[in-house]
């Protein structure tokens, strides 16, 4: 203990210069994928949504499982720096910094994509101006926002020496406003009651759990990409803790889905849309089972514990799985509740021109994927680009045992 | 005379001018023709504002709604123009042209009983839509009307992940083809007004006037004595999704 | 302290010279322009609705807020030939072509776009509704 205090005092930040050409290199890259996503937006825009797969029965399509996504990320990513901070781990303490900003950089990203997707992004002056209080969304508007600048706030604390006595308030203050944020974000689809799909309060802590799993997995990555490209030290005690507590954040995940679903075959009225989801063999089936359970949870979780699996690319490998398994739940959760029919009239069948009583149909478009893929690439882009310009990431992570 | 004072008479300008502006055309708008009043005691005089004494409401008999009858559906169409009333739209695929009301068709899968609906926004008393939009562009009118203010409207689709009947619909593209009346565009959501135009100027929704069967009965559920009072109080009647609690303005006979 | 406070009023005075002629070169774009065309109803009529040309085109957008709110959260519609809202404007203001038909208003040349392309503000309005009057 003695000697990890001796380190995290004399944690050096440097801002990030000592790569190769492959690090601007993957800049680029993201750039142009930024650029690509705004130039996908500004086409559906201009056309209308027509050009879309969304519809007026799929009205929540591809971007706001991105949006979503990124947004409940964020509220992860912050994680490490809570356990830091909050739980005065402080073997996470050199951590802390990234982890903030990531965390608003994902934020950013996912706004990005929601606000774009708007039929009206013109009127976000509107949206920002006209509240409606009664409204969950406007509360995440707020929420959102508040985010940006409580966290803005706890990084600061961390950077300028004479608030270093507040890291503590500031950091509580982030881990609880993270916690509602992202209990807000799981209630746009509680609040709809009519729809059985979401007519659920277990989707609050079920989106807190899959927050923190996928948030620490994006991490983990930037993390490991950053140390990668500019030779740095990143010991295996600080990763190995980081998989491990993956690992336990995706099992809650997976214990939250299992209690949704039961807690919904309880349900006579969900019957059916659990159904559908869990053995209809539609694709939202192949998604849960494949995507989420076995792929997003089952694999990366034996890769995080198994003590065969030890090298860096099965971190990725599982990192990256569990990114893959949030974002099938997600499009489950999202477009799958929606494809199933409300029930207009109980125990009756319906059929209508406008597709009552019907599955209703999606297939994602092309700038829709692209518009979200510009979000994500948006935030990895600014948060690779902000620690080149100031000093968020520790010269070193070595294992003390080196040190 | 006094349509024209109304107007504008609590805008920045002075009043004599508007006055004087109200000289020019206020004949005209003595008589407006081809209204049919049909509660004259309820009718709200012109340059008045609708207030809650009123709630307008629909009586649906699903007993007399025709098979293969679309009738509300084409009034509703060329009335607001959206669908056939309208030559917009064209490049939106089926699933994401605007929908105001449709023609359900219900079968009881125990007693194959069959028979048919029109559904339109239900006009809810405590409205899902409302709740849930972001900005306050999904409003009530203080007669019970719900509507979107298209000014304000962002285009989130939240008051359709919201809303139990699918009564509303996005507009995917430009257009250009709207009527004067029911102004409508890309971006922004849309749905049943119940007419308000016609009813602010004591006619009756299109689909009502246009039904052929007498399926359909629109009045004031507040007055008492309205006919479409006194049938819900001597029938039995449902509200769609009765479960959610929403006191629907639209009520169905016969199901 | 004295220096700067003569600086600050100094820049104070400028900004305000400045604004002013700012302000007075849009009065005289307004009060250069008319934009009535000939051949809609407009064109035969002495002044509009509010006899104060001037002041119907710098607050119009004013009067057309507040009717707008009336129409359709209150319900307050008027009608008629002498419809006084959007759509009587586009009724008295809409120019027709040779072939006798309706010219959108918005469209390059005509009564709205004309002035707002000139002083650069968007011409939100028809994006949704109608731009030509209602012929039947
Ligand atoms: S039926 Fe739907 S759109 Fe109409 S008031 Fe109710 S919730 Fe709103
Ligand atoms: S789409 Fe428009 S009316 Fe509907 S919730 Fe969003 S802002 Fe409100």
């Amino acid at each position: 203990m003695e000697s990890k205090m001796a380190m995290t005092k004399k944690t050096a930040y440097e801002t990030v210069s000592e790569h190769g050409l492959s690090y601007w290199l993957v800049l680029a890259v993201l750039a142009a994928v930024t650029g690509i996503g705004f130039l996908a937006a500004y086409y559906m825009e201009h056309n209308g949504h027509y050009v879309t797969g969304m519809n007026n029965q799929i009205v929540w399509g591809l971007p706001h499982v991105f949006a979503i996504f990124l947004i409940i990320a964020a509220s992860g990513a912050l994680n490490v720096a809570s356990v830091g901070s909050v739980f005065g781990k402080v073997e996470y303490k050199p951590l802390g910094r990234l982890s903030g900003l990531l965390a608003m950089c994902l934020l950013v990203g996912g706004l990005g994509v929601l606000v774009l997707d708007l039929g009206r992004p013109d009127r976000l002056i509107t949206a920002m101006t006209y509240f409606n209080m009664k409204s969950i969304f406007t509360w995440n508007i707020l929420l959102y926002t508040g985010f940006l600048g409580v966290v803005g706030l706890y990084m600061m604390t961390m950077f300028i020496k004479s608030w270093g006595q507040y890291t503590k308030a500031a950091g509580t203050a982030a881990f609880i406003w993270r916690f509602v944020l992202t209990t807000g974000t799981g209630s746009i689809f509680g609040f709809l009651v009519a729809r059985q799909g979401y007519d659920a309060a277990i989707l609050a802590p079920l989106f807190i759990a899959a927050s923190l799993s996928i948030g620490t997995a994006i991490y983990m990555l930037v993390l490991m990409w950053i140390y990668k490209s500019t030779g740095r030290d990143l010991g295996d005690e600080v990763m190995t803790r980081l998989k491990r507590l993956n690992a336990v954040l995706a099992v809650a995940t997976l214990f939250f889905v299992a209690v949704y679903h039961l807690t919904n075959l309880y349900i006579t009225q969900h019957h059916g849309v659990q159904g559908f989801i869990l053995v209809s063999g539609s694709v939202y089936t192949y998604l849960f089972w494949l995507g989420q359970v076995l792929l997003g949870t089952l694999v990366p979780v034996a890769l995080f514990w198994s003590p065969s699996f030890t090298g860096r690319s099965s971190i990725t490998a599982g990192a990256l799985l569990i990114i893959l398994g949030g974002f099938s739940m997600l499009y489950v959760v999202i477009i799958g509740g929606q494809a199933y029919p409300m029930d207009l009239i109980s125990g009756m069948q319906v059929t209508s021109s406008f597709y009552d009583g019907e599955i209703a149909r999606y297939t994602p478009s092309l700038p829709e994927l692209l518009l979200g893929l510009g979000g994500v690439a948006f935030a990895v882009l600014a948060t690779l680009f902000v620690v080149k310009v100031l000093p968020f990431v520790p010269q070193s992570l070595a294992d003390q045992s080196e040190a | 005379m006094s349509q024209v004072k109304v107007e504008f008479h609590q805008a920045d300008l002075s009043k004599r001018k508007l006055l004087k502006a109200a000289s020019l055309g206020g004949a005209a708008l003595a008589v407006a023709p081809g209204i049919k009043l049909f509660q004259a005691a309820h009718a709200k005089p012109d340059g008045q504002p609708v207030t809650d004494k009123n709630r307008w409401g629909l009586l649906i008999d699903v007993n007399r709604c025709a098979d293969g009858c679309n009738d509300c559906v084409d009034a509703c169409q060329t009335e607001n123009g959206w669908g056939s009333g309208s030559t917009d739209e064209q490049n939106s695929r089926d699933d994401q042209k605007a929908q105001w009301i449709r023609k359900v068709s219900v079968k009881d899968p125990q007693t194959r009983r069959e028979f048919n609906m029109p559904v339109m926004c239900q006009h809810c008393e405590n409205p899902p839509c409302q709740d849930v939009c972001p900005t306050g562009a999904s409003f009530q009118r203080e007669d019970g009307i719900s509507m979107v203010d298209r000014h304000i409207c962002i285009g989130c689709r939240y008051c359709m992940m919201a809303c139990p009947y699918k009564a509303r619909s996005f507009v995917h593209e430009a257009l250009s083809d709207q009527r004067a009346h029911q102004p409508r565009g890309k971006g922004c959501v849309e749905s049943c007004t119940l007419c308000a135009h016609r009813v602010d100027k004591g006619k009756i929704p299109a689909c009502v006037e246009s039904c052929q069967h007498g399926a359909m009965l629109f009045g004031d559920l507040n007055d008492p004595q309205s006919p479409i009072s006194t049938k819900l109080a001597s029938i039995p009647s449902r509200q769609l999704r009765e479960d959610l609690k929403l006191n629907t303005g639209v009520r169905y006979t016969g199901i | 302290m004295n220096i700067r406070l003569r600086k600050l009023l100094a820049r104070f005075l400028l900004f305000s010279v400045l604004s002013g002629l700012g302000l007075m070169s849009m009065n005289l774009v307004y009060a250069g322009a008319s934009e009535v065309l000939s051949g809609s109803r407009a064109a035969s009529l002495d002044s509009c609705v509010i006899p104060d040309t001037d002041d119907m085109r710098r607050n119009h957008m004013e009067l057309l807020f507040h009717k707008r709110d009336q129409t359709m959260r209150q319900g307050i519609r008027t009608y008629g030939d002498n419809e006084v809202s959007l759509n009587g404007c586009i009724a008295c203001h809409a120019a027709k072509d040779d072939q006798g038909q309706y010219i959108p208003v918005n469209e390059e040349g005509q009564f709205c776009q004309t002035c707002h392309v000139r002083v650069a503000a968007k011409l939100d309005c028809f994006d949704c509704h109608r731009t030509t009057p209602e012929t039947n």
